[in-house]
């Protein structure tokens, strides 16, 4: 960018603490960058890594108020918000205009861009980011995916020295994000601008940077310098590298080259469904037969087909004035199984959300099948959009592509099992066991809305499951998750389908994908 | 210049008021509230109210006004008709009428008016063309668009509700709990987006102009157009034309 100069950063002693919060979620951290030098940000979920970006960008105190003591300096000043460029972890949040084209000029703007330059850079960066959408969509209508590239266009747009990114591709599919490093890599090329990426994945960003800062618990925990795509082992000590590996790993930072993490065990019947639990009441009662037992002669054990979907089509939005909502058709023939995970995939953007919340009754389909079968239906209809609240909790979990959508309720307790309270099931014990599995249990008492990312999407995930539904939705369930976070999640969802509910998880996470015994691959083709 | 660029345009669908801008849309609604409240008797008002029957559709084109949007204008014509019939003595229609005619002359013409408003279109006016104080104007738009996604967000709660379990539908006094409760997630939804959206904007140099003292610029113009006259045109003849046959004939 012309006329920007690298700005070099000091922080020196910070330390955070929001209000009524008992421990600081940044505690005494130093960091200092030369102008131009490129960061990696890294660390365990909930670690206090958008915070920190937060911090860099001068805006710590504009969500949530709390005591900040210690020094941040941006270009050797006090950043006040508006020198550096912060692309925000959930990318919804940041839109500001209605249009797509609006909204990446925004920083522009504010930077007295004037006119003639504005629209041939938005122009530019609609292309790099890869957007498929036009300058005029709303901002509204747009999916996780498509937000994220908006956001990072917007930022690149208005970046003035120092450019903060957060898990700027954790929703986009693999060439999405790949050409979203590109262009981030294009726009620090010339090192006229500073960067820190916060990222648990490694893969494909260590070639663009020259450091790797871990943190950790909001402290600083180490801090590697990078060269030549990999890193520096030379550095500490003399057997430091495997040493080096494990530290990292063991802070949940996926390293490449490291063996991918496998599912955590956890126990089926924390997950498993409430109607085979009354099942399992009937054929078994008084008898003393195992876990296992129980398991393996299940009726739905065997696998029954519990939803069959074929060739739906459902609106994505709800119409505006004058305006047709564009409807999304879902060319696919299936039937979920109970026991089985099936993985939805596709590009960012073409519905997989949307068929999800077909899925889980919230959309009636304009065309095509969603037919719940006799074992999932019982005595409901066959249509789940038709379903009662009550008959949809009791049949579905769901998780939505922003986890803090189904919080409901002060605490993370109380959130968790509202639904249970509502359906009248006691869930108190697998609701512990849950946030216990998925790293939740320090933060059971605390607010649902002080949670990380991270920690917001495993929330939304445990609430999904407790209650014992038959179906579980998952839209996006390993997002902003680090290695241990991830084979938590993964192990839940392995528990779930081996107690037998049928999994749907919608996800760009190829090692996800990986544990479906089902594939569902959604293109863009006859999308009217 | 401008056709390539691809910023957004104004709609060119549709009636005139669809190529209006913000700014004659206001003007005329100001014109023809002060042609209202000028015209001294029934018979001008009659006259202004069938001028705007056939202008209104005509202005709005097919489909471009949603037209039950104008129940909340008609039961604002109909409780200000019947609370002059009721207060007056003794009771006279004719009074009830002529007070009715002359809101309605003005509202009806506002709500229609008002829906082919967008946000972000006054905002470029006001601080462009009328030179109000950018910041502020920016903070109103950026409001407003947050402020019409209520509505997505209301029918997102309604989901999380639904598959929830809490979407209790099946007695009433549930429901206006259940209701109640909506209310008051969507109110604290609002107010969490709202800091963050303070953030969005800090994050993208809102507070930049003022720290600099570099003005900002604006990505759309302004322009006031022929059809921003004509309309203003049209809206100064209909308070005309009922003022003075208001005056002339008794």
């Amino acid at each position: 960018m012309t006329g920007s100069r690298p700005a070099a950063v000091l922080v020196r002693g910070l330390t955070w603490t929001p209000l009524g919060a008992r421990t600081p979620v940044l505690a005494d951290v130093d960091l200092r960058l030369e102008p131009g030098e490129r960061v990696l940000l890294t660390g365990p979920s909930g670690g206090g890594k958008s915070t920190l970006l937060r911090a860099l960008a001068g805006v710590l105190d504009a969500a949530e108020s709390g005591e900040a003591t210690g020094e941040v300096r941006v270009g050797g000043e006090t950043p006040l918000g508006g020198g550096a460029a912060l692309l925000l972890q959930d990318p919804g949040a940041g839109q500001v205009a209605e249009t797509v084209g609006r909204d990446i000029a925004f920083g522009m703007e504010n930077r007295a861009v004037p006119r003639t330059a504005i629209w041939p850079r938005v122009r530019s960066l609609v292309g790099r980011v890869g957007l498929s959408v036009g300058q005029e969509h709303r901002v509204a209508a747009l999916s996780g995916g498509e937000s994220q590239r908006v956001g990072l266009a917007g930022s690149l747009a208005s970046a003035d020295g120092l450019l903060l990114l957060d898990e700027p591709t954790s929703m986009l599919d693999p060439d999405a994000a790949a050409r979203v490093r590109d262009s981030v890599a294009d726009a620090v090329a010339d090192r006229a601008l500073t960067l820190v990426l916060a990222e648990h994945r490694l893969d494909g960003w260590l070639p663009l940077v020259d450091r790797l800062v871990v943190v950790a618990a909001g402290r600083m925990v180490a801090d590697l310098p990078v060269r030549g795509g990999g890193l520096d082992a030379h550095a500490p000590g003399p057997d430091s590298a495997a040493d080096l590996v494990r530290d990292l790993t063991s802070w949940g930072v996926w390293l490449p080259g490291v063996p991918e993490p496998t599912p955590w065990p956890v126990a089926a019947d924390v997950c498993a469904p409430h109607s085979r639990a009354l099942v399992d009441a009937s054929a078994w009662s008084g008898s003393r037969a195992s876990a296992r037992e129980r398991e393996t002669s299940s009726p739905f054990a065997g696998g029954a087909a519990l939803l069959r979907v074929k060739d739906v089509a459902v609106a994505r939005d709800r119409p505006r004035r004058g305006a047709v909502a564009s409807v999304v058709h879902c060319r696919v023939e299936a039937d979920l199984v109970a026991g089985q995970v099936q993985a939805v995939l596709g590009a960012s953007g073409v519905g997989k959300s949307t068929l999800l919340a077909a899925l889980a009754g919230l959309r009636r389909p304009v065309g095509g099948v969603v037919e719940a079968l006799p074992p999932l239906a019982r005595e409901a209809s066959t249509h789940p959009h038709r379903w009662t609240s009550r008959q949809v909790a009791t049949r579905v979990g769901y998780v939505p592509q922003r986890p803090q959508a189904s919080v409901i309720g002060g605490t993370c307790r109380a959130s968790l099992l509202a639904t249970a309270r509502a359906l009248g099931r006691d869930a108190e014990r697998r609701g512990d066991a849950l946030m216990e599995q998925l790293g939740l249990g320090a933060v059971a008492d605390r607010s649902p809305y002080r949670l990380s990312g991270g920690e917001a999407r495993r929330l939304a995930l445990a609430t999904a499951v407790v209650h014992g539904p038959d179906l579980l939705l998952l839209d996006e369930p390993t997002v902003g998750q680090d290695r241990d976070a991830w084979a938590a999640v993964a192990g839940v969802i392995e528990a779930a389908a081996r107690a037998g509910v049928a999994v749907v998880a919608a996800t760009h996470d190829d090692l996800l994908a990986d544990l479906a015994a089902r594939r569902i691959v959604l293109t863009r083709g006859a999308d009217a | 210049m401008r056709k390539s660029s691809g910023r957004p345009r104004r709609r060119s669908t549709g009636g005139l008021l669809a190529s209006c801008g913000p700014l004659s849309l206001l003007g005329g609604s100001f014109a023809l509230m002060a042609g209202a409240l000028a015209t001294p008797r029934a018979s001008g008002l009659m006259a202004g109210a069938a001028l705007l029957a056939l202008l209104l559709p005509v202005g709005c084109g097919r489909g471009g006004f949603p037209w039950r949007r104008m129940i909340a204008a008609g039961l604002a014509v109909a409780s200000v008709a019947w609370s002059n019939w009721l207060l007056a003595t003794p009771h006279s229609w004719a009074v009830a009428a002529t007070a009715g005619l002359r809101v309605g002359l003005f509202v009806v013409p506002g709500v229609v008016f008002a829906a082919f408003v967008r946000p972000a279109e006054l905002g470029d006016h006001l601080a462009q063309r009328l030179r109000l104080p950018p910041r502020p104007v920016v903070a109103a738009v950026v409001a407003v668009q947050r402020f019409e996604r209520l509505g997505q967000d209301w029918a997102d709660l309604s989901d999380i509700r639904r598959v929830r379990g809490i979407h209790d539908r099946r007695s009433p006094i549930r429901a206006v709990g259940g209701f109640a409760e909506q209310a008051l997630a969507l109110l604290v939804g609002a107010l969490r987006d709202a800091a963050q959206t303070a953030i969005a904007v800090e994050a993208r140099g809102f507070s930049r102009p003022q720290r600099t003292g570099v003005p900002r610029t604006w990505a759309c113009p302004a322009p006031w157009t022929a059809t921003d006259t004509r309309l203003m045109a049209c809206c100064g003849g209909v308070a005309t034309v009922s003022v003075l046959t208001g005056a002339l004939i008794g």
